[in-house]
């Protein structure tokens, strides 16, 4: 293996929280450096699935990602250098759902017929997602057993217990390591198995038998209500004289469906988890703000990501999770270290911007869908949140939404999007002080009572609730453009810090500011005129943190890279300010950046100026599709339409670049049943 | 000192009407291993319970510590149903009313 390209390869698969990664060959052999293996709920079920024919590993002629859930594997005995006239030639095709399927096929194209030994080797460490990195020592044991023609690998501490459960439809000789077959060919002859890795015990109390997918199944069986055909039928229609935006449109919905995570005391609902294979998992920021931008098209995502978080939402101080009463939640994990409370996630609090975004997304949920009955379920949830940012999110009083985690062993040191140790820094790159309060949290806090207001007055009757809100958002503003406003360099500090500085670094963060409306009207021009200038966009996006600050780096994580998921809300920030051209230069380069990721955009790509690079240049992340990065190109295309619903009606006003020429999304849903959205592209772009 | 499983469910018992369930109509049956089963019938948001193990439309079977652990706030409903240290049988939306009732009964954070 080691030089074959191919083998190198990450190959991934999945449904919902069940993931496969593995090489090009379909080879699982997981070590600290390759995290392969297959995960369910958290936990490594595989870390070793390696097929040998007469003791050597076959080669990778070619693989195909046929679905989400299933992928499938050609391969060919021999060097690795010649793959020409191979005799002999493998097939695995591949399923994940509760496990996986794999139909292992060996073809002999010789006239002559032949003998061969076909191995499966299987293992597994029953690793925590939260140890595969680490490669900790397990406090367990293991054991294995071999019974009715299966081979159970197993993994017990007290009582959190895991079962893997391996067997196959052609009888295989079977030990503690793996299956074995002695096979004869016939000239052009051909056999074939089904080997199915089951999930078998994994937490949920019942034991499952057998695996979602079995021999020959195609069709996607999604655990919630509507399958993938049914998902991309019912989302708006588009049409575009640009070819590639119908692509990564189309990449957008398809990976969104993936995205999607349901719980089963929730039946027929789903949420966005954040991000595959490593984030299939609910995050309080990353489904809001998906959900969010995914409104026009999937609005019931945003209905249950909501009634999740309010589930879950903090009722008790708790250091350890960072919980306070109130609060809405960062991140839940289901594996052994959560279990044993070696690791805080059950669930975690370490955020303090979820809170604000729930309440953001709870209006501008009911503004879309005129689900009433919603805002009026989680009203006491709503009330609670609005409690918390004065309560407690505000730790040294002096009246802006801060953090500072409690948890000092695991808890997470920045508690706001960008959070890496390194992103609150100022301009000569020394580090701020905790506790920070950053910009943008003090607009989510103003959008948040702003719009909690309307919902005060419309649906919980209660007009001094609505009126307190608003005076104190009004209040929050007017502090804001004095204490945050750098009058010297023209744009907003990143933070305020625990001494009480303006950390003074020019970030992508005051076009956050722009979305919440909380910038005032004569500053709105100088952030417009930052955020288009050299120092911020590349040509392809807003960089994170600006060229010349002290903390810049054009492939540090948050202090230089381009986030598609920050430019789709600083292009509808920009919008909301009229600022519509720039809004769609924005939109232009991360859309065109997207043909460059065959239309899924990355998490993050490099801050390298456009004219440097001539293409984007990827960040290396672990997660792909990322569920904002995904959600991205549904905001701009909702900024570029100019979509604001106003009471009963969607309100239609396109401001499109000229390259794009005509374009159309036809039965936008929503409360007015379904419209539709026509804009011809009239703005020239330099 | 821990409460007895008894005086988990008993305030239950008292709670009436909870405006959070109005609207709602469900029985949930709680099958706690080692310390026997309790019916809670929801009528319109009206909250009666009963020592017992009458068929209900959702069973939940879990552990004593679980429960204690939910009743106590220290561990959520949902998390717990996640974790699977509750499972349950029956109408599984119907498992999630199980959070209002606890929080019905918590005291008002101060």
């Amino acid at each position: 293996m080691g030089d074959d390209p191919m083998a190198r390869a990450t190959v991934q698969i999945l449904d919902g929280s069940t993931f496969v990664v593995s090489d090009a060959r379909g080879e699982v052999d997981a070590s600290p450096a390759e995290p392969h293996g297959l995960f369910h709920r958290d936990t490594r079920f595989l870390s070793r699935w390696s097929l040998t024919i007469d003791g050597t590993v076959p080669n990778a002629l070619s693989t195909d990602d046929l679905h989400y859930f299933s992928a499938q594997f050609f391969l060919v005995p021999g060097t690795g250098t010649v793959y020409v006239d191979a005799p002999l030639s493998v097939i695995r095709k591949r399923s994940v759902g509760n496990g996986f399927h794999e139909d292992l096929t060996v073809l002999n194209h010789g006239a002559e017929p032949i003998d061969l030994d076909v191995r499966i080797d299987a293992a597994s460490d029953f690793a925590d997602l939260f140890e595969v990195k680490d490669a900790l020592a397990k406090k367990g044991e293991y054991y294995h057993r071999i019974e009715g023609g299966r081979l159970v690998l197993g993994y017990r501490r007290e009582r959190f217990v895991r079962e893997t459960w391996i067997s196959a439809s052609a009888l295989p000789e079977i030990d503690e390591r793996g299956l074995s077959y002695r096979l004869h060919l016939e000239p052009h002859g051909e056999w074939s198995t089904c080997l199915d890795v089951v999930a078998a015990v994994d937490g949920t109390g019942e034991t499952h038998t057998g695996t979602k997918y079995g021999h020959g199944d195609d069709r996607a069986k999604p655990e919630m209500q509507l399958s993938l055909d049914e998902w991309l039928s019912t989302a708006p229609r588009l049409a575009c004289d640009w070819p590639p935006l119908a692509r990564i449109y189309e990449r957008s919905l398809v990976d969104l469906a993936a995205l999607r995570f349901s719980l089963r005391v929730l039946p027929g609902g789903a949420l966005p988890a954040a991000g595959l294979p490593w984030f299939m998992t609910i995050f309080g920021r990353d489904s809001l703000l998906t959900s969010l931008q995914a409104l026009p098209f999937a609005s019931e995502l945003a209905a249950t990501t909501l009634r999740v978080l309010a589930a879950t939402q903090g009722t008790r101080v708790d250091d350890f999770r960072d919980e306070q009463p109130g609060k809405i939640v960062h991140e839940i994990r289901l594996g052994e270290m959560t279990a044993f409370e070696e690791r805080p996630h059950s669930p975690y609090f370490g955020t303090a911007d979820a809170t604000p975004l729930f309440l953001v997304l709870l209006d501008e949920t009911e503004r879309w869908t005129g689900d009433a009955q919603l805002v009026r379920d989680l009203e006491d949830e709503a009330r609670a949140a609005l409690a918390w940012i004065d309560e407690y999110g505000d730790s040294n009083g002096d009246g802006y939404l801060d953090y500072e985690r409690r948890n000092k062993e695991t808890g997470l040191e920045n508690q706001c999007w960008k959070d890496s140790w390194n992103s609150i820094i100022f301009a000569d790159g020394s580090m701020s002080r905790l506790p920070r309060a950053t910009c943008e949290l003090q607009g989510y806090v103003y959008d948040a009572k702003i719009r909690s207001a309307r919902l005060a007055r419309e649906f919980w009757d209660d007009p001094a609730l609505a009126d307190r809100l608003e005076r104190e958002a009004a209040e929050l503003k007017r502090r804001f453009n004095v204490d945050f406003w750098l009058a010297d360099r023209e744009f907003f500090a990143l933070a305020i810090d625990g001494d009480g500085r303006q950390v003074d670094s020019l970030t992508s963060n005051i076009g956050h500011l722009l979305w919440s409306g909380i910038v005032d009207d004569d500053k709105a021009d100088a952030c417009a005129r930052h955020l288009l200038g050299d120092r911020l966009f590349s040509g392809w996006g807003v960089r994170t943190m600006a060229v010349g600050e002290g903390g810049y780096n054009p492939i540090g994580y948050h202090v230089g890279t381009v986030w598609p998921h920050d430019n789709s809300l600083i292009a509808w920030g920009l919008a909301r300010y009229g600022y519509r051209a720039e809004a769609a230069r924005i939109a232009l380069g991360i859309l065109e950046s997207a043909e460059y990721f065959s239309g899924r955009l990355p998490e993050a790509f490099a801050g390298y100026p456009r004219a440097l690079t001539a293409f984007p240049v990827e960040y290396p992340t672990a997660c792909s599709p990322q569920a904002w990065a995904t959600g991205a190109p549904l905001l701009l295309l909702r900024a570029l339409l100019g979509l604001e619903p106003v009471g009963d009606r969607l309100l239609v006003d396109p401001a499109l670049p000229q390259s794009l020429g005509r374009l159309e999304l036809l039965d936008i849903p929503g409360r007015w049943g379904r419209v539709d959205a026509f804009g011809r592209g009239r703005l020239k772009m330099t | 000192m821990a409460k007895s499983t008894l005086e988990i469910f008993e305030p239950i018992g008292r709670l009436g009407s909870v405006r959070r369930l109005r609207g709602i109509s469900a029985t949930v049956r709680f099958d706690v291993t080692g310390a026997g089963s309790w019916h809670v019938a929801i009528d319109d948001g009206v909250v009666t319970m009963a020592e017992g193990s009458a068929p209900a439309d959702c069973v939940l079977e879990l552990e004593e510590g679980t429960l204690h652990r939910i009743a106590s706030g220290q561990l959520k409903p949902l998390i717990a149903f996640m974790q699977g240290l509750v499972t349950v049988q029956g109408e599984p939306a119907t498992a999630l009313h199980v959070a209002e009732l606890f929080a019905a009964m918590a005291p008002a954070p101060a």
